[in-house]
């Protein structure tokens, strides 16, 4: 990993995320923790923390035995679900969560193959997340057939042709975008000359055509599959990274209009409001889509059209992609509610009230610890503690995400108190 | 520096040394001062370092095990998609080379006789000057073609580099010599693919190999293993089947399910049986075969004659039982071999080594790829899959100067002028005889890189004689061995565990790939990397050469090779098994698996994994995979009917007859059976000698290593030696048993070795393994066993000249009792 980029998930992502590190923090393994965890906690609202490598965690998913029980597309085992089929939706702490809660069963399966409960790194526990998140963004392969379907359906054979059929030569052939393996190239291409297009089909009183979800990546594959573009070189994509475009939404001025977080225009849609939780192509879609109204209010405004090259499409999109996967900070009232309907107290005690099992949370917490880290070893000793509920008789706390994140709000709450008497 | 018992090193760094109990080794490793005070006062740290293994052609990749910085053991890269993690004995054994007490420490010049062993140390300055000036006089002289290189083969950056150096120099005399370097022919042949493709044993449902001893002795053998596990898997499909047919009881013949022992040679009559079940009783790929290959039906030519084709020739000649009696297998064996080959798809033949060692070798393996051809089984899952290449960057094209031009218009000193061998000549007899003979010029420089021809080759015996002839001799040896005692100066290259390397496109592997292998450790002597030698010398030459080599050394030369991969985009540095599936959801989805901002964050993880592949390689038609001329495969052998039919003074049956091929007609063109021919008088040498190679010890160098010594025979319980695989029956009729001391000999000389009995050993053969038997390379392995090459007879496959390296006649004797 670069250091940078190191950097950034070690002060940055996991601080914000140390709400995920409440339920370790409610069990027997604090007292590691606060020997191993020396980086500060800051209780401050989500930061602007996004994975800057997300498919790293693939390797992650291989090296800890997760593909023995789980498939990516077929692949791998078929003990738990499909994992590009079942894909993650919500935050970090969302997907934290739903990892957590399976925790005994994947306990029962590793002892049932005979082995070692895996031991994650701060940076493995992150990229793994961050991995099965980005799945969904990854899209499915297009059709063929749908794509030809689309192609006459949307009007494209107005002005484009494709493969020798029939079609229009107002607009460029379609065959050399063959080529090109990826179809962000394809959005990338008419969104880049998109006022000329604008201007021909307003001229020649067509609709701007509409796309939804899967439709671009179907007419990418029409694309390559009939065009009479002979030359073999296929030019792939690399999915985007989500800091690189944090800076490309800057640098392109979407931020004029949008707001992400708060920050930024209110003349479109915060970004915040908008449900992107779709692939690459749906997202590009929706771009599209909305790309005549986008235009006539940028001229209003006076601001030039974006223009993208290279993968700074690829990284607009996973930066709008990414934007839900940060989290909001909880709510420490409900938090500590919480501490006590999930039964944490019954092992801790918060200011020596509750149970001795566990250490006392709110002098641990004074410690202050690097969410991920905590995270990070609360997952590490997820089997021990699964023998220690197991032998207590008790159940294994679920927790949802919302509930890490209240839960997390509480305990800094408290460690700030502590702290300050 | 010290020597120090690798037992002893192993325990102060608290590394097993377990390896070491099979006996009482009292192994001596010779380990750097700084080293030792390492392993006795470090805090005993442990990392890992992947890197690319050297000892064979295999390409695998290893990881090295150090503590405090001290290698202390070689196990398999995990990640490396040809050995997956797993490692051979000779691999495992890496640290007894990079550790050896005999290796050479500094430039040497000869100071006695050649052979006498007497040498002095020179400065590396004084050496390059040597070499350089002697090169310079030649190019001065007008005469660089009197320059010549000897590479096991040409693949990987350095053998670019010294064909570029060649080139730039003015000589085409780079001459690889390794004895699989026409083994791509009988592909090309069919195909018209000019390397080895890939058998894919993983998903095929039956294998039937005939003569490839893949899994001792295949071209990448952790490669075959690896695919044949997976065969042998239950979740892949069902569990495949292996039959193997040879005329000797290898590793591969215990691994398999059915073992079918034929006479020696007799390969090819045994596919063509199968072929005649399987044409017989309809079982082959009709649509296939009617669509994609030439030559299967008889046809009539544009002037009306009638030529019989392969499916004609086939029915008529090679009934089962008439097969039965050429190979010694019964016919029902034949026809159950055929019809499971039939029905059971996939279904995949192997050509191998032992059946392609013969006079016939080349008919007999094009026979067997006939099979696979005749099911359709043709780049598809479970069959013959052509190698994809590698997208690396290439170098400029060499400017040569007219000292260069003119030297390149000469011949090749290893050119077949005289045509003896009418296909793809072996170039190791015409260089051979040139070299003796002064023609078409002497030679007056030779340069020995990677190999030790005097002792691994068949010919070991006429080449010792060539290097004899040779006026200056330059070696690149890490270690003294036979060939190197030719050399008048060593210029000792850097142990594999020591220096930057590259390898890829390993035959018998159809994804791409490239491996990069970094330094492990710091030198231990005074050695240089081999590239960065050559440029050393290229500066000293000047002219033309210099100016080829803009790379400052071998290392920036490497990165630029690989930037190439780098700026493709395509494919991933290794991670892990779940890689190909992964980066074939990637691809689908138009997706690239590169997420490196620039070439060195990419260089980066690639040295610190290993390497490079790209599973997901586009799937190409058949019609598209298919090289020939007429994008067909063609059991017409056209090359062969050309040089038959281009002979001024002879007509075209006397050239057939000259070259040894006794089918006449339209047959001759054929993948046809030719019968084996046997050097040495029958009567006098009544077996056939069969020369087999095993996994520890490929090319020999396993001998250097005492723990690959002690495990040379492990299968049969045979130590540190060499032995005899006789048939109990010979055994008898000769007085001999088990253990006994038996000399072999031919018409050319004897070796002796203990006797192992061997009922699964074709009565009339006698085999020998090859590895042992130097007479030099060091205290481990001068003088133990013997070279079964030592008796070869200098005879060639009729259509490529090819060592034969079973066609030699032998007879044995008892000559005392052991133990």
């Amino acid at each position: 990993m670069r250091q940078e980029s190191k950097t950034r998930l070690q002060q940055s992502l996991f601080k914000n995320m140390i709400s995920a590190s409440l339920f370790l923090v409610m069990t027997m393994v604090m007292p590691l923790l606060v020997s191993l965890c020396p980086a500060p906690l800051h209780a401050e609202p989500p930061s602007d923390w996004l994975p800057s490598e997300p498919l790293k965690g693939r390797i992650v998913f291989e090296e800890k035995h997760c593909t023995r029980c789980h498939s990516i597309a077929g692949t791998g085992g078929d003990i738990g679900p499909d994992l590009a089929e079942s894909y993650f939706d919500g935050t970090f702490l969302d997907l934290a969560s739903i990892f957590w809660n399976h925790v005994p069963d994947m306990v029962v399966e590793y002892k049932r193959a005979n082995l070692a409960w895996p031991q994650f790194s701060d940076e493995e526990v992150a990229h793994v997340i961050s991995y099965l998140y980005y799945l969904r963004y990854l899209g499915a392969p297009g059709d063929v057939s749908r794509g030809q379907d689309y192609l006459k359906t949307k009007g494209c054979f107005s002005c484009h042709s494709v493969g020798g059929e029939p079609g229009g030569r107002r607009g460029p052939a379609l065959d050399r975008l063959k080529m090109y393996a990826s179809p962000i190239y394809v959005v990338q291409a008419i969104w880049n000359h998109g006022p000329e297009m604008q201007a021909m089909m307003n001229s020649m009183g067509i609709a701007r055509p509409k796309f939804t979800g899967q439709e671009i990546a179907d007419i990418g594959a029409y694309i390559r599959a009939v065009s009479k573009w002979t030359m073999r070189e296929s030019v792939y994509l690399s999915p985007g990274d989500p800091n690189d475009g944090k800076v490309v939404f800057a640098r392109k001025r979407c931020d004029a209009c949008h707001s992400v977080h708060g920050v930024g225009g209110a003349t479109g849609p915060s970004m915040d409001d908008v449900d992107l939780s779709m692939s690459a192509t749906g997202i590009a879609a929706i771009m599209w889509n909305h790309g005549a109204e986008m235009l006539s209010t940028m001229r209003e405004e006076r601001i030039k059209w974006p223009t993208f090259d290279g993968k700074e499409m690829a990284d607009l999109i996973a930066y709008l992609y990414f934007i839900r996967f940060i989290d909001e900070p909880g709510n420490a009232p409900r938090g500590q509610a919480l501490f006590e309907t999930k039964q944490c107290v019954s092992c801790h005690s918060i200011g020596g009230v509750g149970g001795s099992v566990g250490p006392d949370l709110s002098m641990r917490l004074s410690t202050r610890h690097s969410g991920i880290s905590v995270l990070t070893k609360m997952i590490n000793h997820a089997a021990k503690m699964s023998e220690e509920v197991l032998s207590q008789g008790e159940r294994w706390p679920v927790l949802t995400g919302q509930e890490m994140r209240d839960i997390f709000a509480y305990l800094v709450a408290t460690g700030e108190e502590s702290s300050s008497e | 520096m010290r020597e120090i018992r690798r037992r002893d090193f192993l325990k102060i760094l608290g590394a097993t040394a377990a390896g070491a109990a099979l006996q009482d080794l009292d192994i001596l490793w010779a380990v750097p001062d700084r080293m030792v005070e390492e392993a006795l006062r470090g805090p005993g740290i442990e990392t890992f370092k992947n890197t690319v293994c050297q000892l064979c052609p295999a390409g695998c990749g290893i990881r090295v095990r150090l503590i405090d910085g001290v290698p202390v053991h070689i196990d398999g890269n995990p990640m490396h998609p040809i050995n997956h993690g797993g490692i051979c004995p000779h691999g495992a054994a890496g640290l007894d080379f990079l550790y050896h007490p005999d290796r050479i420490r500094q430039p040497l010049i000869r100071s006695g006789e050649r052979g006498s062993g007497k040498w002095d140390p020179l400065s590396w300055e004084e050496a390059l000057a040597k070499v350089s000036q002697r090169l310079a006089e030649l190019r001065r002289a007008g005469t660089p073609e009197q320059v010549a290189f000897v590479v096991p083969e040409k693949r990987g950056l350095l053998a670019d580099m010294i064909s570029r150096f060649m080139e730039a120099f003015g000589s085409r005399n780079l001459l690889a010599i390794d004895e699989g370097q026409n083994d791509f022919v009988p592909f090309e042949l069919l195909f018209g693919w000019k390397a080895i493709p890939e058998y894919d044993i993983e998903h095929t449902r039956f294998l039937l190999s005939i003569g490839a001893d893949f899994l001792d002795d295949g071209v990448s053998p952790l490669h075959g293993i690896r695919g044949y596990s997976k065969m042998r898997e239950s979740d892949t499909g069902g569990r495949g089947r292996l039959t193997f047919v040879d005329s000797r009881h290898s590793l591969t013949a215990a691994s398999a399910d059915t073992f079918l022992p034929i006479k020696p040679g007799t390969h090819g009559a045994f596919a063509l049986g199968v072929a005649y079940v399987i044409i017989k009783e309809r079982y082959y790929d009709t649509a296939f075969v009617d669509r994609h290959v030439d030559g299967f039906e008889s046809w009539v030519d544009e002037s009306g004659a009638r030529h019989r084709g392969f499916k004609e020739y086939v029915l008529e000649n090679f009934y089962p039982e008439r097969v039965a009696r050429i190979v010694g297998v019964s016919a029902r064996k034949i026809v159950d071999v055929g019809r499971d080959f039939g029905r059971l798809r996939p279904a995949l033949a192997m050509s191998g080594r032992h059946g392609s060692n013969g006079t016939n070798g080349l008919f007999n393996a094009l026979c067997v790829e006939a099979l696979n051809v005749l099911v359709g089984n043709i780049e598809r899952k479970g069959g013959l899959r052509v190698q994809r290449a590698t997208p690396y960057e290439s170098m400029p094209p060499v400017e040569a100067d007219d000292i260069a031009r003119r030297g390149l218009q000469k011949p090749a000193v290893f050119e077949d002028a005289d045509d003896r061998y009418p296909l793809y000549a072996d170039a190791t007899l015409a260089f051979c005889d040139h070299i003796e003979s002064s023609t078409p010029y002497a030679v007056d420089t030779l340069f020995i890189h990677g190999c030790n021809p005097a002792f691994d080759h068949p010919y070991a015996k006429r080449l010792r004689r060539a290097l004899a002839k040779i006026p200056f001799i330059v070696s690149f040896a890490t270690m003294a061995d036979e060939s190197s005692e030719y050399a008048d100066v060593i210029l000792p290259e850097h142990a594999y565990l020591e220096r930057w390397m590259d390898s890829g496109s390993t035959p018998g592997v159809r994804f791409a790939h490239a491996s990069v292998g970094q330094p492990v450790v710091k030198p231990f002597y005074d050695t240089r990397q081999a590239g960065d030698v050559l440029i050393d010398l290229a500066k000293g030459v000047g002219g033309s050469v210099a100016r080829a080599f803009s790379d400052t050394s071998f290392f920036t030369a490497l990165q630029n090779k690989l930037n190439g991969i780098f700026a493709s985009g395509e494919g991933a540095v290794i991670s892990g098994s779940f890689e190909e599936a992964w980066i074939k959801f990637l691809k689908e989805r138009g997706w690239q698996n590169l997420v490196y901002e620039s070439f060195e964050d990419f260089w980066r993880v690639l040295v610190e994994r290993g390497g490079w592949w790209d599973p997901a390689s586009d799937e190409i038609p058949v019609e598209k995979v298919l090289q020939t001329k007429s994008s067909k495969i063609t059991f017409v052998l056209e090359p062969l009917m050309a040089k038959a039919a281009g002979g001024a003074q002879q007509s075209a049956e006397d050239r057939l007859n000259a070259w040894g091929i006794r089918e006449s007609g339209d047959a001759a063109f054929l993948p046809h059976f030719e019968e084996p021919r046997f050097e040495g008088d029958q009567k006098e040498y009544p077996y056939h000698l069969v020369v087999f190679g095993l996994l520890s010890n490929r090319r020999g160098t396993g001998s250097f290593s005492p723990l690959l010594q002690e495990m040379f025979g492990y299968y049969q319980r045979v130590y540190s030696g060499s032995w005899i695989e006789i048939n109990p029956h010979t055994a008898h009729n000769h007085h001999i048993e088990q253990g006994d001391m038996v000399r072999v000999s031919s018409a050319l000389g004897s070796v002796s070795a203990r006797a192992v009995l061997s009922e699964m050993l074709e009565p009339g053969t006698i085999a020998i393994p090859f590895g042992m038997g130097h007479t030099s390379g060091g205290r481990y392995a001068k003088g133990v066993g013997v070279n079964p090459y030592e008796i070869l007879s200098e005879v060639s496959d009729t259509l490529c000249g090819k060592p034969a390296k079973l066609a030699t006649r032998v007879k044995i004797q008892k000559s005392e009792r052991i133990g």
